[in-house]
């Protein structure tokens, strides 16, 4: 019994691995199964989901260009330095 | 010919409209300030070497940001294939890496002591843009090597197909879910370090 046990339930690696790429790919329906079972009675990977979710969502408005880096610059030196190299050219 | 000539005057002009829009977007992918400089350089000499090409079918913002793009996927396979011969212990075993975070199978494979996600609690529903918490963000992904951070840039910023992503990296499926779940277990880590618990 413990022995089938171990074979269906996920160990925490093999969950987290699951939770990790879930947006990216779909995952089988057993896996889904595997995966329900296991964060059912382990709450650090409830844990572990909720914060994989505030990741992704964080580096969405991260990569969201002109929200977050509206200000970035090429520094002055380097854009004289261009000047010369276009000129150049 | 009229033409030709007409694109040739323009370029005195690139520097003042394109090298900051070229340098953010080479920036934001790059994560690193000097590289895409050089970048942005590069793309204004391929583009007047390669003036004679352009035919004036699209804009010549277009044209540069297509060569910039090129020169970034060529970025993103020096750095994996460099990652891989010139190896940072972790790179080298994903098993090490692995065993900081969890137990051994024959402890179930569960969450190393040290390594358990703690409650974050209300402090999680702070305001994602807000500097502050920007800042730690950009901390802890320059803290992930290269290649896994091209990963999450080519998605969300590009938002290519992941048959796209393991083309231009030159790596396979497989490695790209690993590379995921890695750098996702880094970042929760390094953000429960810097900001929930700082």
């Amino acid at each position: 019994m413990w022995r089938l046990m171990n074979k269906i339930m996920l160990s925490c690696e093999e969950a987290t691995a699951l939770i990790s790429v879930k947006r990216h790919r779909k995952i089988s329906i057993i896996q889904q199964i595997q995966l329900k079972m296991h964060l059912m009675v382990c709450r650090y990977c409830r844990r572990f989901d909720v914060q994989n979710n505030f990741i992704d969502q964080a580096m969405e408005t991260w990569f969201d260009t002109e929200k977050v880096h509206p200000t970035e610059h090429i520094s002055q030196k380097q854009k004289a330095f261009l000047h010369k190299v276009v000129d150049e050219a | 010919m009229s033409r030709k000539k007409k694109f040739r005057c323009d370029t005195s002009g690139w520097v003042e409209a394109y090298s900051d829009q070229l340098f953010r977007y080479a920036f934001l992918r790059i994560n690193n300030r000097e590289d895409a400089e050089d970048l942005v350089q590069e793309t204004f000499l391929s583009g007047i070497k390669g003036l004679d090409n352009f035919r004036g079918d699209c804009t010549e913002k277009t044209w540069l940001f297509n060569i910039i793009n090129r020169k970034i996927i060529d970025y993103y396979r020096k750095k994996s294939t460099h990652a891989s011969s010139n190896t940072v212990s972790i790179e080298a075993d994903p098993e090490l890496f692995f065993k900081m975070f969890f137990k051994d199978k024959g402890a179930l494979g569960h969450w190393r002591a040290d390594a358990t996600p703690s409650d974050w609690g209300k402090q999680a529903d702070a305001d994602l843009e807000s500097s502050e918490f920007m800042n730690i963000l950009q901390l802890c992904m320059s803290r992930l090597p290269a290649l896994w951070c091209s990963v999450f840039r080519m998605k969300n910023l590009e938002e290519k197909e992941n048959k796209e992503i393991c083309k231009d990296l030159s790596i396979s499926a497989s490695n790209l879910w690993v590379i995921i779940h890695r750098a996702k277990l880094q970042l929760r880590g390094c953000l429960e370090k810097e900001w929930i618990k700082a």
